[in-house]
């Protein structure tokens, strides 16, 4: 008897992509596609309605965030085992399918082997992570995280802290932040030190652009 | 009484009384006569002695009605005698001296007999006024007092005298008080006078302090010159903007003093002022020019300043020269430098921010195109007979969509969309190894020299593959810049933050930068090309040797690295690529992936592994199979049972989550952990103080959370290898 094909539903906003997937993977002969979409949300109605073994999903795909998505179905259907695609390797991106409960992370760039591979390997009850990101996963004790997990970095710094690196972030020299904030240059050399030890950021540009980037300071 | 009845002897008697009677009247007048000669002897005697005497002698009553007045009295006041005693003593004495005199009467008749010698101011009968010196005295009578006699001295010469005396005093007195009053005057007016200038000194003093204290210890430099420009005064204060002595700088011109494009400025503004004779009607008094101007110091450098200069003019107004307070704005300008490299910088990395978000979007279409195309190609390959031709053209795109792919995970490093993996990294180390490699493709025509010699290894945190891209791609990118030959040096040092390099930011040496440079002798780059350096897709290579990519890498994971990257190029000078990148301590504990160990090199068994976490299970299970295990998994202790007894004789390892869900067969799950008598067991369970590996038993190790996987199959294989030599013996 032939044992039942992996049962798969993809979803990903890129037809090609999808297209090819679909025959690549069609092809197989222990894997069946079973639908095919273009967003997360009709993902989640597919996926409730068909409980697929394996949902290949697309991060990047528009609409409902594919995460919402993922802790949707995770919930709806246990059964069904998610693989996240993406075009590229985010440790943002990691964190959130560990934390999702997501069995694999594959990216595009890879040949579509390995996306064969992943989907039989995650379909056999184990999980697919790339071996460089496979060996920073922390066994904790609510489960697996990234080792070199991001926090939000910004929310570590005190107000006043803050406040420096918003004037630093404008451009301001440390003499004219002293005045603006009524302290001394050398309390204000202190908040730089901190602020910068805490983000790990050793240079006023890559401030300004941390700044930038966490809506602290307008570009 | 009638004689004849009288007898003789009474008669007798009579006549003897008579007779008797008559000798005592005899006696009587007889002395009666002598006492009225000796009196009018007497009389005469006081008479002329009263009529003669120069004194003037009286006699008044009680009341003070003169009653006599000798000739000397009537002579000195004029009137005659019988005027004279029906006068008083008010006609007589001045009225002012009233009151003296008859406070003199008062005491007489009060009984004080004797006193003093008084003088009263009396009036003639002319008016004129006769000064007297009284002495007077009661004469009493019967004991009862009848009036007053006097004698009056004239007194009105030594009075005229002592008045003359006095007035002659006070003359003096006056004169002398008056010219007391002109010296007190003229004294007081020399005090106020004196007083006065010594105000002025002290306020001209004062002033002068102030102003020395002023032109002599103010930071600022005060000058003066002539019209000529020529110096007429220095502050002091210019030993310390310039380094020159007052002496010094005076003796210098202005073209001396300024670095030249600040003289032309300077000589450029006073030539616009009018002709020296129009000066003082055309320039108003209040004008004064304010200039930036770059001055000379005596040690070669240079120091900004701030210069403001007015007309100088004499006490008529006419202007003599300039006078100018020169300020050191360095420390102005240099914050003006900052926020204006700032500015740059920021606007520079918001570009290649801007610039690598754009490179990750057309990278993510990118891949995902290539992904269809490598997808599709696979696929027909797989449809298609291997030694087809059909099949080496499959090949060909397929390797052509790889290259592509690669030009896209290229934009990934320089959007630094890739994650890396950080460790502890010796920056010198790693340095040497990158130029050992690129040493063979160089060309015999360039010279390499690497010096990283550095006093103590510096350490980073980094990717070391990545780090070692950057080296390889800044060395190409060298030895590209010298076609035709050259010398390429490599250097790795602790980094000074004052280097001259066009390093972004404001380098904070604090805790400590690493610095690496590639220098090449080059073609260098024009201020253009060198803005543009680090764009992606930006090259001036020609088309085909290279896609522009190398140093937006180097960029994008140096910026990653948390350091930062400059360049200082010429044209035919070559090129500088520096390269700060944030030292750690030698050794630090990074986070930084462990390889997985390798599988037991025989066979050992089947690995049972029950953790409740599902996604937790599924990642053991991968790694474990990555390592070349065989795992069978149980999310809770009834599976984990069931599981055991299919494979029961295959079990060669139990990893066991000590809190593993227990929903039935408690006693199932405690019969596995039995178990561990005769395979060994690993428990799982929280974290711990102690390390993982502890043994339990003989057979049984503790692994506590958190773990990673490395450390998972670390401690299977470690488990496994024990087991295997156990058995061995």
């Amino acid at each position: 008897m032939m044992p039942k094909p992996i049962a798969i539903l993809l979803a990903d906003d890129h037809a090609m992509f999808r297209v090819m997937l679909e025959a690549c993977l069609g092809s197989e002969p222990d894997m069946k596609v079973l639908a095919s979409v273009s967003n997360a949300e009709e993902a989640v109605a597919q996926a409730i309605q068909l409980s697929p073994d394996i949902l290949l999903m697309d991060i990047d795909m528009p609409g409902l965030l594919c995460f919402d998505a993922a802790r949707t179905i995770g919930a709806r259907c246990p059964d069904t085992r998610i693989i996240f695609l993406s075009a590229f390797f985010h440790d943002q991106y990691i964190e959130q399918a560990l934390s999702v409960g997501a069995s694999g992370y594959v990216t595009k760039s890879e040949p579509p082997s390995s996306l064969i591979k992943a989907v039989r390997t995650v379909a056999s009850g184990a999980a697919y992570y790339s071996p460089e990101v496979a060996s920073r996963i922390v066994a904790d004790l609510e489960g697996p995280r990234l080792a070199a997990e991001r926090h939000t970095r910004a929310s570590t710094l005190t107000a006043r802290e803050m406040e420096v690196l918003r004037y630093l972030a404008r451009g301001m020299p440390k003499q004219e932040i002293a005045l603006t904030m009524h302290l001394s240059v050398n309390t204000v050399n202190r908040h730089t030190y901190s602020l910068m030890h805490k983000l790990d950021i050793h240079d006023r540009v890559e401030l300004a652009r941390f700044a930038i980037r966490e809506g602290l300071a307008e570009a | 009484m009638n004689d004849a009845g009288k007898t003789k002897a009474e008669l007798i008697a009579e006549l003897e009384t008579l007779r008797a009677r008559l000798r005592e009247l005899e006696s009587a007048e007889a002395e009666h006569e002598r006492t009225e000669r000796s009196l009018r002897e007497s009389e005469v005697k006081y008479r002329r002695i009263f009529e003669n005497a120069n004194d003037m002698i009286y006699t008044h009553d009680l009341e003070g009605n003169f009653t006599s007045a000798n000739p000397a009295t009537v002579r000195t006041y004029g009137y005659p005698m019988d005027e004279f005693v029906r006068l008083d003593i008010s006609d007589m004495v001045a009225p002012e001296y009233v009151p003296i005199a008859m406070e003199n009467l008062g005491k007489k008749l009060h009984g004080i007999t004797y006193t003093e010698p008084y003088e009263l101011l009396t009036l003639a009968k002319d008016g004129s006024h006769v000064w007297v010196e009284v002495s007077s005295c009661l004469i009493s009578e019967a004991g009862r007092p009848v009036s007053v006699q006097g004698i009056l001295r004239d007194i009105t010469e030594r009075k005229r005298a002592e008045e003359a005396l006095r007035r002659a005093r006070d003359e003096l007195e006056m004169r002398v008080q008056e010219r007391t009053a002109e010296l007190t005057a003229a004294n007081r007016q020399l005090q106020r006078e004196i007083a006065e200038h010594r105000r002025t000194e002290e306020a001209l003093r004062e002033s002068e302090r102030r102003y020395r204290l002023l032109a002599e210890n103010v930071t600022d430099v005060i000058w003066t010159t002539d019209l000529d420009l020529r110096f007429t005064y220095i502050s002091p204060s210019t030993t310390r903007l310039r380094g020159h002595s007052v002496r010094e700088a005076m003796a210098q011109t202005l073209d001396e003093m300024l670095v030249p494009a600040s003289y032309k400025r300077a000589i450029a503004t006073f030539e616009e002022l009018p002709p020296r004779d129009r000066l003082s009607e055309e320039v108003d008094p209040l004008q004064s020019w304010t200039l930036e101007l770059e001055v000379t110091r005596k040690d070669g450098g240079t120091v900004w300043t701030e210069v403001k200069t007015s007309l100088l003019r004499d006490s008529d107004g006419c202007p003599v020269g300039l006078l100018g307070i020169t300020r050191d704005i360095s420390e102005r300008k240099r914050a003006e430098a900052e926020r204006a490299e700032l500015q740059e910088q920021l606007h520079q990395a918001q570009k290649m921010e801007a610039v690598g978000q754009l490179s990750a979007g057309i990278a993510h279409d990118f891949s995902n195109l290539l992904a269809v195309v490598l997808g599709h190609a696979d696929r027909a390959k797989r449809l298609t007979p291997a030694d087809s031709a059909i099949a080496e053209v499959l090949d060909a795109i397929e390797q052509a969509g790889l290259q592509a792919m690669d030009v896209a995970k290229s934009l990934l490093t320089f959007s630094r969309s890739v994650p890396t993996a950080r460790e502890s990294v010796n920056l010198s180390a790693l340095v040497e190894d990158s130029t050992r490699l690129l040493r063979r493709m160089l060309p015999a025509s360039i010279a390499s020299e690497v010096d990283a010699s550095c006093e103590a290894p510096l350490w980073v945190r980094a990717d070391s593959t990545q780090l070692q891209q950057v080296i390889l791609n800044l060395l190409i990118n060298a030895r590209d810049a010298m076609p035709n030959g050259g010398r390429l040096h490599v250097s790795v040092c602790q980094a000074n933050p004052d280097d001259a390099i066009d390093l972004p930011g404001g380098a904070d040496p604090a805790p400590g930068w690493a610095r690496i440079e590639v220098s090449d002798t080059g073609v260098g780059m024009s201020p253009e090309v060198r803005s543009r350096v680090f764009e992606p897709f930006f090259t001036t290579k020609q088309r085909g040797q290279g896609a522009g990519l190398g140093l937006s890498i180097v960029h994008g994971i140096v910026e990653d690295h948390g350091g930062r990257v400059g360049v200082r190029s010429e044209v035919g000078k070559g090129s500088t690529f520096a390269i700060l990148l944030p030292c750690i301590e030698p050794g630090a504990k990074v986070a930084s992936p462990e390889a997985m160990p390798a599988a037991a090199p025989e066979p050992t068994g089947v690995i049972l592994l029950a953790e409740g976490h599902r996604l937790l299970r599924e990642i053991m299970v991968s790694a474990l199979r990555a390592c070349g295990y065989e795992v069978v998994q149980a999310g809770d202790g009834s599976s984990a049972i069931a599981r055991y007894e299919e494979h029961r004789d295959d079990v060669g390892l139990l990893i066991l989550d000590q809190d593993l869900p227990v929903q039935r067969g408690q006693d199932g799950l405690d019969r596995l952990r039995a178990e561990a008598g005769r395979i060994p067991v690993i428990i799982i369970s929280a974290g711990a103080d102690a390390a993982s590996g502890t043994r339990l038993g003989d057979r049984t190790v503790q692994l506590y959370r958190p773990f990673t996987m490395p450390e998972l199959c670390r401690l299977v294989r470690q488990v496994l290898d024990v087991r295997a030599g156990q058995e061995g013996r």
